[in-house]
């Protein structure tokens, strides 16, 4: 009677494949490798600023505070406290170009501060987009969107104001 | 005879690859800008009358002219003494900023039934403000009639400025 051990010997051979390294090839017969798909490429994202977001030329009336809101959708300028001395009140205009029907995030402030050459500041708050809630980028591959905001001015503060508002796109 | 059997317990290693290639794009980002140019309210404000003096009249017409610095000339037939002065008005409002000047073409002077009529001209028709002010001064031509009845003539006229 013979006793035999048998000895069975599985070699696995496998590899994991890890960042930056090349696959080793396998032998494994119950292992199958995952295709890598490969990630959606997606066309670059750009900015445009067409507009200023521009209040106009006012001059106090009977006090030495004041406000001018813009609107975002129509460009409608609405004063209190101010008068307006002419020239046109602009929203501002933003051309997105990148991914067509892509859907993307677009972030401005919400508040901004200006300053004079005076050395008086003034705040623009309000500021909003006439996006709607998920904006897609056309078929064109390109998206414009205006934005306004509302310009508050107090203690009697004049001259030429100016500030930055950072306009940020990303797909989602 | 004895039969080792041996549960190999396979490991079946599943293979994961790790796809880092894609290409995200990225984030963009451009700065627009906000501007406004706000302006104080502008004030005007009179610092002397334009004075043409004391003139005796003659028998011929002639004119008493005042320019924008004060300084008078007494047309010929007519005695002319006294002090005179120019309009002056200083105007406040934002520095930097650019007003224009106007003033009415002429003034009727009157004293009772009798008028005489001085025509204006005003130093300057636009002013760059200074340190939150500026001034101008307004001259004029008298004209005297012959032997123009005697009084003391008085008129006012409106002189405006607004930013340009």
């Amino acid at each position: 009677m013979m006793n035999v051990g048998t000895v069975i010997r599985i070699v696995l051979a496998f590899a994991l494949p890890l960042p930056g390294t090349a696959s080793i090839a396998q032998s494994c017969q119950l292992c199958a490798t995952a295709p890598a798909d490969p990630a959606p490429s997606l066309r670059a994202l750009s900015v445009t600023i067409d507009a200023a977001l521009d209040f106009s030329t006012a001059v106090y009336t009977n006090r030495d505070s004041g406000s001018i809101a813009i609107e975002a959708r129509t460009g409608r300028r609405q004063m209190i406290g101010f008068a307006a001395l002419g020239g046109p009140a602009l929203a501002g205009t933003v051309t997105i170009t990148g991914e067509p029907f892509a859907r993307v995030t677009v972030n401005l402030p919400r508040t901004v501060v200006l300053t004079s050459n005076l050395g008086g500041t003034a705040d623009v708050t309000e500021i909003r987009t006439d996006l709607p809630p998920h904006p897609v980028i056309g078929p064109n591959g390109r998206l414009v969107f205006t934005f306004g905001g509302r310009l508050t001015a107090r203690n009697g503060v004049d001259g030429d104001f100016r500030g930055r508002i950072p306009v940020t796109v990303d797909y989602n | 005879m004895k039969i080792q059997k041996l549960k190999a317990a396979v490991a079946v290693a599943t293979l994961a690859a790790l796809s880092l290639g894609a290409t995200a794009a990225n984030a963009a980002t451009a700065n627009a800008t906000a501007r406004a140019k706000i302006l104080r309210q502008i004030t005007l404000a009179n610092t002397s009358d334009l004075q043409f003096g004391t003139i005796v009249t003659g028998a011929a017409a002639s004119t008493v002219a005042i320019s924008s610095g004060g300084a008078r000339t007494c047309g010929s037939g007519l005695v002319c003494s006294g002090a005179t002065t120019a309009a002056g008005f200083t105007i406040g409002g934002t520095t930097g900023a650019v007003v224009t000047i106007s003033v009415p073409a002429s003034v009727s002077l009157v004293s009772g039934a009798d008028t005489m009529t001085a025509s204006l001209a005003a130093s300057a028709t636009t002013a760059t403000l200074v340190a939150n002010a500026g001034s101008f001064s307004v001259g004029g031509t008298l004209s005297v009639g012959a032997n123009q009845a005697d009084g003391d003539y008085v008129g006012t006229f409106t002189a405006t400025v607004d930013y340009q």
